[in-house]
């Protein structure tokens, strides 16, 4: 597959190159044409891999480092100057966490450079279809955030530099899912953390910058804990390709795997790490759909995605990510019912979605693998949609509020049906998100005291997305007229809710190309033969009928539009005989104070976790 | 013979649930002093429903009504058919969403209210029906409804009690009948529907009863096939009643006070039971 390895190069360079002439054209407006362009080729790109790789059963393919120019020593000096950055920023703001751990992390690059002395690794890139999904997740949804923001951000004075880091995110986005060396990823993981930093301070408001502080500072303590991880791993073998690695399990040092998850827990965002996600919040929204759907926190999913062989037989270690996992998700559920800034609603949605994907690896069955990807992909179209109908809503009517969204049906329909179908895509069975909490229900009897963890977040994801429909519901005797939707705006969504639609569609499809052996060779099992009907879903305790519910849902929506448009009267609602105008509210549940505490508290639990995490495996190793 | 099963059940289910219905207004009149009406009641009242002129305040709340409808059956059929547990407990919360969403779409006080305390109900009782079946699944080995072959009665004594609060929630009964107190707002959630969209409400109450009494009747079980039915029918009748007297008996509870007992109560039963399953297995 040598057109594979073109592709790649030029998914990772065209918005490199895009980002740096974006910012070369500091101060003036960004062409429309030139965004388009881009996003075209990317999207090009991308579906030409995909075809390639799906139509010719391609399931893995290298690009050998042979004969190829030695470019580790760009990618130490890439990631030497971030950390310079990183302490600069520390510097500047007086953050002196970030400061101190920008300099170790300076200098244990240079010491595990020392030891790696260069390394021998084979493969430049590696892509198998892992990489392909995040690929298509990033550049597909990534484009469609990049063309949003064309209306969005269209009057901002620093638009240059938006569109730079939107750009230089997706390409470090690509360059760190189809990285091979170890090395490589670490340092395409520490460029996603500066352009999450430099999009969430995006605005300069003291509020932006305090917000980016805490998101650099928590993601650089995962940065610490996974370079920890990869100079005990090069103590070992100075051979630090993942592929390698793959088949040399023996290699792996045990403190590599509880490093590398608190990395993850931190891209990530679980408990104790989430409130960098929510503080993010301040950020412009086309930057927290790119954060929540395309980019960011997909990456710390990913990572655990990638060495998911080296430890789904560690119990130690899948019960951590059960544990973790459930906790975030009973945490954010339970603080999501207390939101009434839309926003907030869907930070603490991803967060306890993300929850979910880290327990559906701590199954360590293959049809926890399976629930992952079916999350992840289904988490990230759904969300994109919400955040770009927020951000469109936000744009024409100045807020966010759930309160402020009553009547948003009679108003801006178009934006409303969005917001329906990306939370039917996170709630409604049979929808790709149901499918995989679905499997993770099914699966975790075989550790039911987890279970506890997940029923209450499962009714009160339902709740908190019900209120939020339900305000937008309420019809308005007397409002404004109903407004069009830009069609810069409606664009990326109609494409979004189109990929949405597919992918319940292909559900099995989807599975089969995706989460077979082929994925991961040593596995050498499937749960979905490539003859298996693609009707429904075999679920690790019974069977999910994907397209009967497609069509009750379906019908559920034609055959009652033509029922209802029979000529009827109407009457008016029952109010005791009063004649009074009603102020309609959202009721939620707890106070502020409590929500104080109660975040407390879960943080609390959560470090404590971890801290049995980082000590536990090391108590063992002892004993053993 | 599963199959006729089946669609015998996926025909009878609900007809079940109307005469459920009259024998509870029976037993409830009797309680009270009073004779109550017919047994067949329920099916009367269905009927004039349908033979009402329609009216409604707007088109939305009409859609949401046949939605819930349509979920509620199909949530019945995936149960009846043999299907699986937690499809069909999801495809009917989402009917129950769509009950919620009907009475948001209206801009009067009680439905509102009423549509802000259903979703609390949702609260309150789904932790605890997913966590029995949840255990019932991990007991069984399975969540397919026609493969749960195992009496449950003295293995998870606990669990079944949960089902209390779960049905006094979903036969509106006290002290859990707060979307729908008719004392207080008007019959809640259904006030704003009337005639045939009331009646297609009522008969997707009537699926999605008969899916938690099928839930419930699968705790037990046994290799006689009468034996089994009439087993779980007494069971069925024991938590009607059960149901009933406390209906009688109690006063309603505030929000908050309904999301905490039932929570507590319910998942910390289902606790007990499962630790001392566990202990007793470590043993």
């Amino acid at each position: 597959m040598i057109e594979g390895g073109w592709l790649v190069l030029g998914l990772i360079l065209v918005p490199a190159v895009a980002a740096l002439v974006c910012l070369a054209s500091m101060g003036r407006p960004v062409s429309r044409t030139f965004i388009w362009g881009t996003v075209v080729i990317f999207w090009a790109l991308v579906l030409i891999l995909a075809g390639l790789m799906l139509f010719q059963d391609v399931w893995r393919f290298n690009v050998p480092e042979a004969g190829l120019p030695d470019l580790n020593l760009l990618i130490l000096v890439i990631d030497l100057a971030l950390s310079l950055a990183f302490a600069y920023i520390g510097l500047r703001r007086k953050n002196w966490p970030i400061l101190i751990m920008a300099l170790l992390t300076f200098v244990l690059c240079l010491f595990l450079e020392s030891q790696l002395h260069g390394g021998n690794v084979g493969y430049w890139v590696t892509v198998d279809r892992l990489s392909l999904l995040m690929l298509l997740i990033t550049n597909l949804v990534g484009g469609a955030i990049c063309i949003f923001s064309l209306k969005y951000m269209e009057h901002d004075a620093h638009q240059g530099r938006f569109f730079a880091l939107m750009l230089l995110f997706i390409a470090s986005m690509n360059g760190a899912v189809v990285s091979s060396n170890m090395l490589w990823l670490f340092c395409f993981w520490e460029a996603t953390t500066f352009c999450s930093f430099a999009l969430i301070a995006h605005d300069m408001s003291e509020k932006a910058l305090k917000a980016a502080e805490r998101a650099l500072a928590l993601t650089l303590l995962g940065a610490l804990a996974f370079l920890l991880g990869l100079i005990a791993l090069a103590d070992i073998t100075s051979n630090i390709d993942l592929f390698y690695l793959m088949s040399h399990q023996d290699l792996i040092p045990f403190f590599l795997l509880p490093l590398l998850m608190v990395a993850a827990f931190t891209k990530s965002a679980q408990v104790p790490f989430q409130s960098w996600l929510v503080g993010a919040m301040v950020a412009p929204t086309p930057v927290s759909a790119l954060l929540h759907s395309a980019t960011m926190v997909n990456l710390g999913v990913y990572l655990l995605m990638r060495i998911w062989p080296w430890y789904y037989l560690n119990e130690s270690l899948t019960t951590m990510l059960l544990l973790v996992g459930g906790l975030t998700f009973l945490a954010s559920s339970i603080m999501a019912l207390r939101q009434s800034d839309a926003k907030r609603v869907l930070a603490y949605s991803t967060i306890g979605t993300l929850g979910l994907i880290f327990m559906t690896l701590g199954i360590g069955s293959i049809y926890g693998l399976t629930a992952a990807f079916l999350l992840l992909v289904s988490h990230a179209v759904a969300k994109a949609i919400l955040f770009l109908s927020v951000g469109a809503i936000k744009h024409t009517s100045g807020s966010q509020d759930v309160e402020d969204m009553e009547g948003l049906l009679s108003d801006r329909r178009f934006l409303a049906y969005s917001i329906y179908l990306g939370v039917f895509l996170m709630i409604l069975p049979p929808f790709g998100v149901f499918a995989g909490k679905l499997i993770l229900l099914e699966a975790v009897t075989s550790q039911v005291l987890v279970a506890f963890l997940l029923v209450i977040g499962m009714a009160s994801m339902t709740v908190y997305y019900g209120k939020w429909l339900g305000r937008t519901l309420v019809d308005r005797a007397v409002g404004p007229r109903p407004e069009r939707t830009d069609p810069t705006f409606a664009m990326p969504l109609l494409f979004l809710a189109g990929m949405g639609l597919l992918l319940v569609v292909l559900t099995v499809p989807f599975i089969q190309m995706f989460v077979t052996s082929g994925t991961f060779t040593f596995m050498g099992r499937s749960i979905l033969p490539l003859d298996s009907p693609w009707w429904e879903l075999p679920t690790p305790g019974g069977m999910l009928p994907l397209y009967i519910l497609l069509v009750v849902i379906a019908a559920s929506f034609l055959l009652l539009t033509s029922w209802v448009r029979r000529p009827e009267e109407a009457t008016t609602a029952y109010a005791c005989g009063e004649t009074m105008q009603i102020e309609i509210a959202g009721h939620y549940l707890y106070s502020e104070r409590t929500e104080t505490n109660v975040r407390t508290a879960f943080e609390l639990i959560g470090i404590g976790l971890l801290l049995v995490l980082m000590i536990v495996p090391w108590m063992l190793e002892g004993i053993a | 013979m599963t199959d006729v099963v089946s669609l015998l059940l996926l025909a009878f289910g609900p007809l079940a649930i109307g005469l459920l219905l009259g024998v509870d207004r029976r037993i409830t009149a009797r309680m009270q002093n009073r004779v109550g009406p017919p047994l067949l009641q329920p099916f009367y009242d269905l009927a004039k429903l349908f033979r009402k002129d329609r009216r409604s305040t707007n088109r939305t709340q009409v859609s949401f009504a046949v939605a819930a409808l349509l979920l509620q059956m199909a949530a019945w059929c995936v149960f009846a058919l043999g299907g699986d547990l937690l499809v069909a407990f999801f495809v009917s919360g989402a009917g129950s969403l769509a009950l919620a969403l009907g009475a948001f779409s209206v801009r009067s006080a009680y439905s509102q209210i009423g549509a802000q305390r259903e979703l609390l109900q949702m609260l309150s009782y789904e932790p605890i029906l997913l966590l029995a079946l949840l255990v019932l699944g991990w007991q069984s080995g399975t969540f397919m409804a026609d493969a749960q072959d195992e009496s449950m009665l003295f293995l998870l004594p606990l669990v079944i009690i949960t089902f209390v609060p779960v049905l006094a929630i979903k036969m509106q009964k006290s002290p859990f009948d707060l979307a729908t107190a008719h004392q207080e707002i008007v019959s809640g959630v259904y006030v704003e529907f009337a005639g045939p969209y009331y009646g297609l409400l009522k008969l997707a109450n009537w699926f999605e009863l008969a899916l938690v009494f099928g839930f419930l009747s699968l705790f037990f079980w046994d290799q006689n096939v009468y034996v089994s039915i009439v087993g779980k029918s007494l069971l069925a009748f024991l938590f009607l009643f059960v149901t009933v007297l406390l209906d009688n008996s109690t006063a309603r509870l505030t929000r908050e006070q309904m999301v905490k007992y039932a929570l507590t109560f319910g998942l910390g039963l289902i606790a007990v039971n499962v630790l001392a399953i566990i202990v007793e297995a470590a043993l």
